[in-house]
């Protein structure tokens, strides 16, 4: 059975419906209407993206439902990606951020997580400049805050 | 657009995978992220880890000075000390600005091994406060306020302290000052210092050596004052604790009374070895069956493993689902010697004999463990500090009597094994110990119904043997429901004799791995026949008498291998281990493979009969002699016996140029034999196009690793048909050992294209005999 996604730039997407299941809003817009043929709209979704996204969906059709993990160590690995997902990471940044809030927002959960584990993994090791300038985040704070960081700095960085 | 870097909900995700210098980094990219990662970057803080090494210390200098740093580490903790939930003690400073400033959310203390600063009477303690109080622009050091006196000086009755110096005490005191301070922990651990045990006259603390440098939380002996002021502290102050751990040698009588002091935790660590004799053991059955400890999930206790306290503990402890034991070689104290920290129980408990005796345990009913799901025995690590665990004649033991290190492994399953718990919820057995008899397996299987999985690595020198056979006892083949098996013989001699037998007794083995000896080709043929689901497989083989003979007869081992590899089920990964030898000419013969779809295969294939060097020099020379005529260098090109023969027909014939000596005829027919035969090797290997790893020839070993090059083999050269193996699209790593192998620039060219791996390094032979390289690794450049 397959399903048809209907991007923001009105492309229409034929997939199998196991496949389209890998996203829960999807999955649970389907469960609310029940059988039917008629197109889901996901204007939120370019159809770039959702090209990506189904991509990594089709590879991991038959992966098993992830488990909401117990939560004693909030602290996870990012070094963990496959190497599958890791080559299909490998997009520009705009894409990356872009394939993230279409994850965020279709409910994909491993998919936003190996999205974040890419984008902590840039971080990992940079310093403020380094980060502000590979994300382009304009530094606001005052004048008087950065004497501060400047001064805490002299203090905490090393020489 | 907005982007991601400022969506807190995506942040607050990535936040999940950064690491603690990561977080200090983005508090300081913007506004925002400064808010967002600031509670993650103060969750935890360690003092002795990036970056609070450096938040806290001032750089460039090594100790900095003390009344600065304090300043700075108050001050921080007064802005950031609400975002605290776990916070590790690494030296004075830290605590004492711990116990100024209100951690509203603390839920987990950490006392860490770190040398502290030398020095701290009560009074010097009491004194760093007062110019604190003076350095400090807010006079809020409210504690100071309220109080005339040094406000912990009382938290513990001053007889525990019976005779410790006054500077530990004081750390002690202002420990548990911090404790009481924070009612809302569920974490507290003292991480383990040396052996604070001695064996002069059995146990007996040793504070002497330590008790400068760490943070102890008790004396060892837990006198009547102490155990009450537990009791209080415990019950009254910290009722919420989950996990404790415990480093320190006073535990032996805390595992007794967990029930009564703390029934709501969830994990027991007991890092250091502490007494767990008769008597000690007896005291825990006695405690168990008055209030069993329910709520306890998690238990590791180092200590001798006996039977009578795997049964106490059994009943102590019925709700754990995680057990380890740190099994420490078997310090046997008389029965009648009370350790430490019983002394105040023995008038509660009929007399101070301690005799074993006077209880009888029903030692043969069958206890059942349901609710263990993992159960270890771990590693035993000598104690550089104990002396009696690594001295075989320590002096002066009148405690009792101690056994060598190496067969304390033994004793501690043997210990397990004598209780009679079966453990029906353990499907992974992992033990670090002697590697178990054929009879002491069979126990294992029954102590260990469920268990699919057994793991054993062993140090010591194993004196025992797989001889006998295993009896079928009265368990059928489902009952042995052994997938995975993994025997590691890491130091000392095999121990492993005739664990053939045990093998073949184990029809669902998936994964097997045994290492350290040197298994019967024949017994591993039996094994992969009857095994139809193997998936990773490791051994290594017994190497035929005839090994080093350069063209090698068809000796029986070489044969049997090249069986196992057609016997192999279509299942087979990974084929790995030593001695995997096959001649060229039986793998060539040999029945079409099940197993294509092997993806790791260590292989050493020999009895290639290749150019002897002066046969090589003759080519070469040939090929750089200056003749014209086109059929001569075809001919030096051409690989088809056939087609060279042509060649040579109208060489001689027309007899044009160079007229071949016997020797150049000899070389060229001779090549034409090898080429011919190591084409179709390679096209046998090129069949398995999942290969991710290919491990060819011999593995180093102390005995082979300057042994000549072997030149019986495979050359790896696109003259012999290197290109047959293009179809390993998925190669990653290839290793050669110790083989004389002819790759030239070309060759390494064609590997870049066709594998797309690079060479990563080539180690030239010690002794130089013919042979070029002894190792070459070829592999796939990062990120590729």
């Amino acid at each position: 059975m397959t399903v048809i996604l209907v991007s923001s730039d009105n492309q229409d997407f034929k997939v199998d419906k196991e496949v389209a299941e890998r996203s829960i809003l999807i999955k649970n817009m389907l469960e609310d209407v029940g059988e039917s043929d008629s197109p889901i709209p996901l204007p939120n979704v370019t159809s770039a993206v959702l090209t990506k996204v189904i991509e990594y969906c089709e590879h991991h059709r038959n992966d098993p439902v992830q488990v909401p993990e117990e939560t004693d160590d909030p602290r996870k690995r990012s070094n963990d990606i496959e190497e599958w997902d890791m080559k299909f990471m490998q997009v520009d940044q705009e894409m990356l951020f872009e394939i993230i809030l279409a994850a965020n927002y279709l409910d994909i959960k491993p998919l936003l997580d190996v999205g974040c584990k890419t984008v902590a993994n840039i971080i990992k090791g940079k310093t403020p400049e380094e980060i502000r300038k590979a994300f382009n985040i304009v530094n606001d704070f005052t004048p008087e805050e950065e004497a501060q960081i400047k001064k805490e700095n002299e203090w905490a960085e090393d020489r | 657009m907005p982007t991601i870097t400022h969506i807190p909900e995506i942040l607050h995700e990535i936040a999940r995978y950064l690491d603690p210098p990561s977080y200090f980094a983005c508090t300081k990219v913007c506004l925002q992220w400064k808010q967002l990662f600031t509670p993650y970057l103060w969750h935890t803080v360690d003092p002795s880890l990036p970056p609070f090494n450096r938040i806290f210390n001032r750089p460039g200098k090594r100790i900095p000075e003390r009344r600065r740093r304090l300043e700075r580490v108050l001050r921080l903790l007064r802005e950031f000390g609400g975002f605290v939930r776990e916070l590790v003690i690494t030296d004075n400073t830290v605590l004492l600005a711990a116990m100024e400033v209100r951690l509203e959310e603390l839920e987990g203390v950490r006392f860490r091994r770190v040398r502290l600063e030398d020095w701290k009477l009560e009074e010097e303690f009491w004194w760093e406060r007062r110019c604190l109080q003076d350095i400090t622009s807010t006079p809020s050091l409210s504690v100071v306020k309220t109080l005339d006196t040094c406000p912990w000086k009382d938290v513990i009755p001053r007889s525990v302290f019976h005779d410790w110096y006054e500077g530990p005490a004081a750390r002690t005191r202002a420990t548990w000052f911090l404790i009481r301070n924070n009612p809302g922990l569920k974490g507290l651990s003292f991480h383990k210092s040396w052996s604070s045990l001695k064996f002069e006259n059995g146990y007996q603390p040793d504070y002497t050596r330590n008790q400068g440098l760490y943070i102890m939380p008790l004396p060892l002996y837990l006198l009547d004052e102490a155990e009450s002021f537990l009791q209080e502290m415990f019950s009254t102050h910290i009722p919420e604790l989950k996990h404790l751990e415990m480093g320190h040698g006073i535990e032996g009588s805390l595992l007794n009374v967990l029930g009564k002091f703390l029934p709501k935790l969830e994990s027991f660590v007991q890092s250091e070895r502490v007494c767990l004799n008769g008597f000690a053991v007896r005291m825990l059955n006695e405690e168990a069956e008055r209030a069993p400890h329910r709520s306890l999930r998690r238990l590791v206790v180092k200590g001798e493993l006996s039977g009578d306290l795997v049964r106490g503990l059994v009943k102590a402890f019925p709700g754990v689902r995680e057990v380890e034991v740190q099994g420490v070689p078997r310090f046997i104290p008389d029965e009648s010697m009370i350790p430490p920290g019983f002394g105040n129980r023995l008038n509660r408990h009929g007399g101070g004999n301690g005799n074993g005796n006077s209880t009888t345990m029903p030692r043969k009913e069958v206890l059942e463990w349901p609710s263990v799901e993992s159960f270890t025995i771990s590693p035993y690590k000598p104690d550089p500090y104990d002396l009696a665990t690594i001295s075989k004649h320590s002096k002066g033991l009148t405690g009792g009597r101690y056994t060598k290190p190496h067969s304390a492994f033994n004793e501690n399953l043997g210990g397990l094994l004598d209780a009679r718990v079966r453990f029906q919820g353990v499907t992974h057995f992992k033990g670090s110990i002697t590697l178990p008899s054929a009879d002491m397996f069979q126990q294992l299987f029954w102590a260990f119904p469920a268990t699919t999985r057994i793991e054993c690595s062993s140090r010591g020198r194993g004196e025992i043997s797989f001889a006998d056979n295993l009896g079928d006892n009265d368990y059928n083949i489902e009952q042995r429901p052994i997938q995975e098996l993994a025997l590691r013989n890491i130091i000392g001699i095999a121990s492993l004799q005739g664990v053939e037998s045990l093998l073949s007794w184990m029809p669902h083995l998936v994964d097997i791995e045994i290492s350290g000896y040197e298994l019967d080709a024949a017994a591993v043929l039996e094994v992969v026949r009857d095994c139809r689901r193997l998936r990773n497989v490791w051994f290594d083989l017994k190497k035929p008498d005839d090994y080093y003979e350069e063209e090698g007869g068809t000796s029986l081992a070489f044969q049997v291998m090249v069986d196992i590899l057609v016997e192999c089920p279509e299942t087979l990964k990974s084929l790995r281990g030593r001695g995997h030898i096959v001649l060229a000419q039986d793998l060539v013969e040999s029945q079409e493979w099940e197993c294509k779809g092997v993806e790791e295969l260590d292989i050493e294939i020999f009895g290639v009969p290749r150019l002897t060097k002066g046969q090589e020099e003759v080519l070469d020379a040939l090929s750089k002699l200056n003749t014209d005529t086109i059929a001569k260098q075809q001919l030096l090109q051409e690989k088809d016996v056939d087609a060279a023969e042509q060649i040579r027909d109208r060489l001689r014939q027309f007899g044009h140029g160079h007229e071949l000596t016997s020797a150049e005829t000899e070389a060229l027919d001779r090549r034409l034999v090898s080429y011919a035969i190591q084409r179709k090797v390679y096209q046998r290997l090129g069949e398995l196009t999942q290969l991710k790893r290919l491990t060819f020839g011999r593995q180093s070993d102390y005995l082979t690793r300057f042994a000549p090059a072997r030149l019986d083999t495979l050359e790896f050269s696109l003259a012999s048909g290197l290109a047959e193996l293009g179809a390993l699209r998925c190669l990653r790593e290839v290793e050669f050992f110790g083989i004389d192998l002819l790759m030239e620039e070309r060759e390494m060219e064609w590997v870049e294209q066709m594998w797309g791996l690079k060479e990563e390094s080539r180690e030239q032979i010690g002794l130089r005999y013919g042979g070029r390289y002894w190792y070459t690794c070829l592999k796939r450049a990062e990120g590729n």
